[in-house]
């Protein structure tokens, strides 16, 4: 017991000013990184976008619960596409990169529910609904992200 | 710092080693990480322990910079080849980026830090450089805005954890493992 204690004095007694610094300085720029996407957070109209080498593949309108927009090139980057729509829940079934997911659209929200992905990451983010929040599959190199319809987000023009 | 004034791991050879077993080490350390259900702590992609950031906080506290780097670099390597091209790619980055901001911090160690903020900075600077691969392979900032915040929080802790380990571990290395004068 007294030798515990005694190891752990010695630890901490070797911990320097410095140390606090590093991890004061990481909560700093996580902080001050936090607030920017929080400043555009609070919209009533949501949808999100599934989004796969720089290209909106589909938006899908969460409060509708339909589809707003498919992408033409959907098929060239995603292996398989398929949509089904029940009863209280819709799907839809994509893959890429030999890796197959399911966006489960339910009660206003979205979710990876299964994929055959290594780390099972995108399973785990859950159920996803507000505007800013992201789910991502990265073996499939695909993210979902919630975006709240506007004014302030769509553009007034578009150049080229 | 005062690496070579131990008779026993002076020698080429004795270097090439000691080295060896290091690099052995760290990738075992990474692969028994990248078995760990780590997602299930903190579903953020990306997310790790960093058991392997003790064998680089101990290698860059007692040993040559440049023998740091090949441990390094093999070490992702050879993680690689078990969790694919995706994971060596951020791995990779977020090592090596780490390793040079404790690179960086080397010379206020012992006096201004400790190796628990060694390995706290290498473990925010790891995270900020794999976000920054996935920026780049997802071709969106807007990713690195939402998760880099999560990461940084963790890696205060990952980064604490890991440095209290790392600190009986070169104490005893240098005392017991490989006593001699002076350090390895």
């Amino acid at each position: 017991m007294v030798s515990d204690i005694k190891r752990k004095r010695k630890i901490f007694s070797k911990m320097k000013w410095g140390d606090f610094v590093a991890g004061g300085l990481c909560i700093i720029i996580a902080a001050l990184l936090w607030t920017v996407p929080a400043l555009n957070s609070e919209h009533s109209g949501v949808f999100f976008e599934v989004v796969a080498e720089n290209e909106v593949l589909m938006a899908y309108d969460l409060i509708d619960n339909d589809s707003m927009y498919i992408s033409e090139s959907i098929g060239y980057i995603l292996e398989s596409f398929s949509k089904e729509k029940g009863p209280g829940e819709t799907i839809i079934s994509m893959s890429r990169n030999k890796i197959d997911f399911y966006l489960i659209i339910k009660d206003g929200k979205v979710g990876f529910t299964e994929s055959n992905c290594p780390q099972k990451v995108c399973i785990n983010t859950g159920f996803i609904g507000k505007p800013g929040e992201f789910a991502v599959c990265l073996p499939a190199g695909v993210f979902v992200r919630i975006k709240g319809r506007s004014e302030k987000d769509d553009p007034d023009f578009v150049l080229g | 710092m005062d690496y070579s004034k131990n008779k026993r791991f002076n020698s080429p050879s004795g270097r090439i080693a000691i080295i060896a077993v290091f690099t052995a080490f760290a990738i075992v350390l990474s692969v028994i990480e990248s078995i760990l259900p780590t997602a299930a702590l903190l579903p953020v992609p990306g997310f790790k322990i960093g058991l392997a950031n003790i064998v680089t906080v101990f290698a860059i506290v007692t040993m040559r910079p440049s023998e740091t780097f090949f441990i390094i670099t093999v070490r992702c390597l050879v993680a690689g080849l078990f969790t694919g091209p995706v994971s060596l790619l951020f791995s990779l980055t977020g090592a090596l980026l780490a390793f040079f901001v404790m690179l960086a911090l080397l010379p206020a160690a012992g006096k201004a830090v400790s190796p628990v903020g060694l390995s706290i900075a290498g473990a925010g600077a790891h995270n900020i450089g794999q976000t920054v691969v996935a920026a780049f392979l997802l071709k969106d900032i807007g990713i690195m805005l939402f998760y880099l915040p999560f990461l940084l929080v963790s890696s205060v802790f990952t980064g604490a954890i890991t440095g209290i380990v790392a600190i009986p571990v070169i104490d005893i290395i240098n005392r017991k493992v490989l006593p001699g004068k002076g350090k390895l």
